[in-house]
């Protein structure tokens, strides 16, 4: 309820109160992922991350995380797809 | 930027094997580990996490089975560690920077551009003696604006002055007054043109004065050929003024010019021994010498003393004196070599004449070989320039003119 009210009246940005994942693609090479859960699978083909409601699969060739920690997660490699499953 | 921060908070790259890998990245994330830089090849995992957080992953990875290495090290903490093994090289490099960081604050050079009547000793001495700026004062010590003006005051003649530092010089640009010399701009003629050296006149071209010569004359060295004086007669062909114009034109004669030079076969050459060397180092007004003169006192013995000044900081030079002994021995040259050489040098004058512009009529110059020598003699007609501008006449030629007015100046006296 209260987040509710705050996304009605936009104190808070929308994918804070919405607990919403928030992807910043930078061309075909690197993917920076806000708001997920945990990581389920982590290969140089396929990394499969767990955000709120549902499964986030990023599929390529020589994929790494170039970094992760509380917030955020930055996968880099060539990136052939990004596919949300279940929800 | 983000490096120098990792660098300062310390950080490990480590390999992490087997077990469940994703579960102890979870875990890592959950305890607010950050890891960078990871790569993921044939089941082993490679990333960087900092040194802190290290010792907090060592019960995920008991949990989750993964087995952990540490691979490299950077950062700080392992700097000082390296730091603390090495205690001579971190007072020497302390000492270093120290060192450095003192001498870039002094000035060890000054520069002056732009002086032309000032000369750099000068300059060097006023700053020296009235503002207290020589080699080896510090940098903060000096006011520029404050000296700009003070030089502007002492020096008149200097209109503009910029006082500036550049690394460990002071570097000084002035502009003078030039005082303009009207004089000097106009080209003044002499008074006479008299002949160089003896010889018969082929051509003559007056530009300026009154020719005393013709073509065909002889004239011996001194005489005077042009008068730069022009004299006005009147009607009684007495002088009525006397007009200085200079003197000016070209004189070409036909002269004879001797030539001889001896080659003698046998001479001296120098035959080597040992050098010695003596170095002698000062600082400031305080000298070291290293090594001596060892030939000093043998009178006999022949060498020669080569000296040195190697410059190396403003107070600081080394002085190296090389001491070469030597015998001279007779030696001998060949006939032909010394004829070689005779007509090498005859080509070379001959060569000297043309470039000149001088004209080779005849030449009858021999080269004759004696018993013990080479001689190269004879003489050459040439036709060349022999006019030579003077304000005073030479003394022979002084003597026929007694009596005469000084027109040049308009006096009698």
């Amino acid at each position: 309820m209260f987040a509710d009210w705050l996304q009605d009246h936009q104190i808070v940005p929308e994918e804070l109160s919405a607990d919403v994942p928030v992807l910043y693609a930078l061309g075909q090479n690197e993917i920076k992922i806000q708001n997920y859960k945990k990581i389920i699978q982590y290969s140089p083909k396929e990394m499969v991350l767990l955000l709120k409601s549902q499964r986030l699969v990023v599929q390529g060739d020589h994929l790494d995380i170039n970094y992760f920690n509380a917030d955020e997660i930055c996968i880099r490699g060539h990136i052939v797809s990004i596919t949300y499953q279940g929800g | 930027m983000e490096w120098i921060f990792r660098w300062l908070r310390s950080y490990l790259t480590c390999r992490l094997k087997g077990g469940d890998m994703e579960r102890f990245f979870n875990l890592c994330r959950y305890q607010g580990i950050e890891c960078w830089d990871m790569s993921f090849e044939e089941g082993v995992c490679r990333c960087c996490m900092y040194l802190e957080d290290f010792w907090k992953i060592r019960p995920f990875a008991r949990k989750t089975r993964v087995r952990v290495r540490i691979e490299k090290r950077c950062g700080l903490a392992f700097f000082m560690n390296f730091l603390r093994r090495r205690k001579g090289w971190c007072i020497g490099m302390a000492g270093c920077i120290a060192i450095l960081c003192f001498l870039s604050a002094h000035i060890w050079k000054m520069e002056f551009y732009g002086n032309s009547y000032y000369t750099d000793e000068r300059l060097t001495k006023y700053l020296d003696a009235a503002e207290g700026i020589s080699f080896g004062i510090w940098k903060t010590k000096i006011d520029g604006p404050l000296l700009e003006e003070n030089l502007r005051l002492t020096f008149p003649d200097i209109s503009w002055v910029s006082v500036r530092m550049e690394g460990t010089s002071l570097i000084v640009e002035l502009e003078e007054m030039v005082k303009y010399d009207a004089s000097a701009r106009e080209q003044v003629l002499p008074r006479y043109i008299c002949a160089s050296e003896e010889g018969e006149i082929v051509s003559m071209v007056t530009r300026s004065g009154v020719p005393e010569v013709t073509i065909g004359n002889t004239v011996r060295k001194g005489e005077l050929m042009i008068d730069g004086v022009m004299e006005i007669l009147d009607e009684s062909m007495t002088v009525a003024e006397s007009i200085p114009v200079g003197a000016d034109g070209d004189i070409w004669a036909k002269v004879t010019e001797n030539y001889s030079k001896t080659y003698p076969a046998s001479q001296e050459s120098r035959n080597y021994g040992r050098a010695v060397r003596k170095f002698t180092l000062s600082i400031g007004g305080h000298t070291v010498t290293f090594g001596k003169n060892p030939y000093e006192n043998d009178g006999e013995m022949s060498y020669d003393h080569l000296t040195e000044f190697y410059n190396w900081w403003p107070g600081i030079y080394v002085q190296a004196d090389i001491f070469r002994p030597y015998t001279n021995i007779p030696s001998w040259t060949s006939f032909s070599q010394l004829k070689s050489r005779a007509e090498s040098e005859l080509s070379d004058l001959i060569h000297e004449f043309e470039e000149k512009g001088v004209q080779i009529l005849e030449n009858n110059v021999k080269i004759l070989m004696y018993e013990d020598r080479v001689e190269a003699a004879g003489n050459f007609v040439l036709i060349k320039p022999i006019g030579e501008g003077t304000d005073i006449l030479p003394e022979d030629t002084q003597n026929d003119e007694i009596g005469e007015t000084d027109e040049y100046n308009g006096n009698d006296d």
